[in-house]
């Protein structure tokens, strides 16, 4: 009785073991560390490298117009961006999608984001300069800007995202993909892809890519909260391809234990939005299943040398 | 060749080669820590007690002299097994000392006033102090002359020896046994245990403590004397010093008993019998006061206890190399500051524990130790109210200054020139209002400050007013930790005394850094999962 009541609270340390839990400490001292070599980092960390580490393996990643390296080279962005109408200005050292915004449109002379802020092409010049002062990136080293071109979700996510623009995660391990799940965006999370501030996790089967339940601000969830759409119905379109280019940019950066984030543009298909070489651990509570596992099976496979994971053969 | 991304790493244990390396690591650093302790152990027997060393006592006295011949009485330390004096100085303009005639007053120093008025003295003692200063002392007290016997068993105002509750009781005493250090031994428990001490507001003299069972600590010591005397045994009080650490000192008392001939020390109020802590140093005998005036009045006395640099600083003839690793040869003023710097890693420790074992994430690694740290420098309660108006108030600044679209650094540095004004001011609103001493309670570390600010703004962006509220909870409670550690004074001394004991610290700051199991917050963010797969089964 007690122990069901205590268990409400929290898992005992032998049960997690035994469910194959990851826990940070461990991620650390056992993957990151000894997998993911520091000289590797600036390949995640720095997007524009990862783009070109993505161009040089034919991933795809967002078509980029410009990059600004220097406050001086601020002036000549109207002109750049004067025959584009939707773009994304971004950090090319950021994290956790800080100082990204979308522009959808063109209201006059001001832009316009999906949730329908308007920026003047001053502000914009700014937030440039802010992210090129280090505002946004990691340890507030000076930075890039990057301007891409805007992602077109791809229809099948209508139902399941609402004021933004889904990402799958997939971790891949020893270039193995090892768990992935779709991060949903919600009115909650405000059209942001991240499950803290309340975006849906969908576990992914990373045999047929498609959904097989969700977490929802830490409960479990069969449906989208704001839609209803049912996420048993979501099937990732182009998923050979996905995790195709998920383990070819991981063996591309040199990484043995990375998160790859992709969306799945209607145009272009799927297209690498970026790296991290220190992924997060909740998508075992979407998959609601032990990374640990997924991990023990693929150094069972790769010690027999036989991959049985990836659907189809697709992986060269 | 492998690719090393496709390393194989044996999740099921840390591999045998890597846990042996950790192993003999670990077990050097332990052995490290346990031999310099030893060593220092064994080269200095004395590395424990802060109060080994080098001392000196400063007696400031001033009294007023109604005539000339007035005399002024000053107790002075004398040599014995636990001290050695190495240097006296005497300040006494228009006074002219006169040596005492009797032995008993050996120690005593007679200034006499030359004309009325008010007169000063200084007198400084430099000694060395230890356990075991002189290994041969001198008798630094003749035998006691049978004709001297009256005076220790008379009875004063205060020390009444003939009153009938004292006989009485030695009386009652004397039938269980009639020999004198029975006796002795009796009387002094009763004065340790049966009297109520303490309260300023209780008698003090003798009599009226026996009576009433409850006496100030002096009247306690006074209790004893009359017994003893009333016993005829020979009994005194003696005054002198408590030699521990910097600062205005007070003097404290003791009782001494005559037996066999031999002045033997008791103490019922601090429950020592037969031997002087080696860091009392005696100073007068037969005296209630160390300082006093016959004839004269106005006797204030004020004595000032420093530490001194040891013996080794002062003599370049007998410095060694290994001296580098006594810092308590360094000058007293710098030892809170290196033991402070010394408690740093103690810090560490307690903030990486929190983040490896408990799962906490606080504003900046080591915000929590420095934040701790600036509270130790000042008035704590000053300074959490100081650090939490500073944060209230750089949180609406930076608000405000958010629409000025300024550039990170010079946004910082906007924030920074703010901290400090507000500190500046804070200081001398403190000092206007008088609710501190000093500026030292708002010395918080400023950059620290600054950039907490910045990182609550941002973390109240990002991550929402909850988790800011976590991550500021916790940063408190770590920080309250560190507190409490640093502000250890034991434990400041020993890292002080000891800083090889830094070799354990290292060694557990390794244990932590290959600690793989789950942190506690984990046990409650994937509780849902073992939940659940109980729930299913």
């Amino acid at each position: 009785m007690l122990n069901r009541f205590l268990r409400r609270f929290w898992a005992w340390p032998s049960e997690l073991q035994r469910l194959g839990v990851l826990g940070m400490n461990r991620r650390n001292a056992e993957l990151v560390l000894p997998l993911n070599p520091r000289a590797n980092f600036p390949n995640v960390d720095d997007k524009l490298r990862t783009k070109s580490l993505c161009t040089k393996y034919q991933i795809g990643v967002p078509a980029t117009i410009a990059v600004l390296n220097h406050l001086s080279e601020l002036k000549k962005l109207p002109a750049t961006l004067s025959a584009c109408s939707e773009f994304v200005v971004k950090p090319a050292r950021g994290s956790g999608g800080r100082g990204i915004i979308v522009v959808a449109g063109r209201h006059g002379d001001r832009l316009v984001t999906p949730s329908g802020r308007e920026y003047t092409e001053a502000d914009l010049r700014h937030h440039c300069a802010e992210i090129m002062s280090g505002l946004y990136s990691l340890g507030g080293h000076t930075d890039s800007v990057i301007v891409e071109q805007r992602i077109v979700c791809h229809p099948i996510f209508n139902r399941f995202a609402v004021g933004g623009t889904p990402d799958i995660r997939v971790i891949v391990y020893r270039g193995e993909p090892a768990m992935a799940m779709a991060r949903l965006p919600t009115k909650a999370s405000q059209g942001k892809a991240n499950l803290h501030q309340g975006a849906v996790a969908a576990a992914i089967d990373l045999h047929s890519g498609t959904a097989y339940g969700g977490v929802w601000r830490n409960r479990v969830v069969t449906g989208h909260p704001d839609t209803e759409a049912s996420l048993a119905d979501l099937e990732i379109p182009h998923w050979p391809q996905v995790l195709e280019y998920a383990c070819r940019l991981a063996s591309g950066l040199g990484l043995g234990y990375v998160g790859i984030d992709l969306v799945i543009d209607q145009a272009n298909g799927p297209l690498v939005l970026e790296a991290n070489a220190r992924p997060g651990l909740a998508i075992q509570l979407a998959n609601r299943q032990g990374l640990l596992i997924a991990i023990q099976r693929i150094d069972a496979a790769l010690s027999r040398n036989k991959i049985r994971i990836l659907p189809n053969s697709q992986i060269a | 060749m492998t690719e090393p991304y496709r390393r194989r790493i044996d999740l099921g244990s840390i591999s045998i080669s890597r846990n042996f390396v950790l192993l003999i690591v670990v077990t050097s650093l332990l052995l490290a820590g346990t031999a310099a302790m030893l060593t220092r152990f064994a080269y200095d027997g004395t590395w424990q007690d802060s109060r080994t060393g080098l001392w000196r006592l400063d007696y400031r006295v001033s009294f007023n002299a109604q005539r000339e011949g007035d005399r002024l009485q000053i107790w002075l330390p004398r040599d014995n097994p636990h001290l050695r004096i190495y240097r006296q100085m005497l300040n006494n303009p228009d006074l002219v000392p006169e040596t005492s005639r009797s032995a008993i007053y050996q120690s005593r120093l007679n200034l006499i006033a030359e004309e009325a008025g008010e007169h000063s003295v200084l007198a400084t003692f430099e000694f060395e102090l230890g356990p075991d200063v002189r290994q041969t002392a001198r008798v630094s007290e003749p035998p006691v002359a049978p004709a001297d016997m009256p005076r220790w068993l008379r009875s004063t105002r205060t020390i009444q020896a003939t009153s009938d509750i004292a006989k009485s009781l030695v009386s009652e005493w004397k039938q269980e046994s009639a020999l004198t250090p029975d006796l002795v031994q009796r009387i002094f428990q009763f004065c340790e245990q049966e009297l109520e001490k303490g309260d300023e507001a209780w008698q003090e003299d003798a009599e009226s403590t026996l009576r009433d069972q409850m006496g100030t600590d002096m009247g306690c010591l006074k209790a004893m004397v009359a017994l003893c005397r009333t016993a005829l045994i020979g009994a005194r009080l003696s005054s002198g010093f408590e030699i521990v650490e910097d600062g205005e000192i007070e003097p404290v008392y003791w009782v001494e008993v005559l037996q066999d001939g031999i002045w033997v020390p008791f103490n019922p109020v601090h429950g020592f019998a037969g031997k002087l802590p080696w860091n009392w140093v005696k100073v007068g005998s037969d005296s209630e006061l160390v300082v006093s005036t016959v004839g004269g009045e106005d006797v204030e006395a004020e004595f000032l206890l420093t530490r001194l640099p040891t013996q080794h600083s002062l003599s370049a003839g007998n410095r060694h190399w290994s001296s580098i690793f006594d810092l308590t040869r360094l000058p007293r003023k710098v030892h809170d500051v290196l033991s402070l710097m010394l408690l740093l890693p103690l810090g560490a420790v307690i903030t990486a524990f929190f983040h490896t074992v408990i799962g906490w994430r606080t504003v900046g690694i080591f915000t929590p130790a420095l934040i701790a740290l600036s509270f130790i420098l000042a008035d704590w309660r000053t300074g959490v109210v100081v650090f939490a108006l500073a944060i209230s108030l750089g949180m609406v600044t930076r608000s405000l200054v958010e629409p000025l679209r300024l550039l990170m650094v010079a946004r910082l540095s906007f924030m920074l020139t703010l901290v400090v004004i507000f500190l500046v001011l804070t200081v001398s609103c403190l000092d206007y209002f008088r609710w501190t001493p000093s500026a030292d309670a708002v010395l918080l570390p400023i950059v620290i400050l600054t950039l907490t600010i910045e990182k609550i703004y941002s973390s109240t962006i990002e991550e929402g007013a909850k988790n800011t509220a976590y991550l500021l909870l916790a940063t408190i409670v770590v920080s309250f930790c560190c507190y409490l550690l640093l502000g250890w004074k034991s434990i400041g001394l020993l890292v002080l005394h000891l800083p090889e004991v830094h070799c354990f610290t290292l060694a557990v700051l390794i244990l932590l850094g290959r600690y793989t199991g789950y942190r506690l917050t984990e046990l409650f963010r994937f509780r849902d999962l073992a939940f659940a797969q109980v729930s299913t089964t």
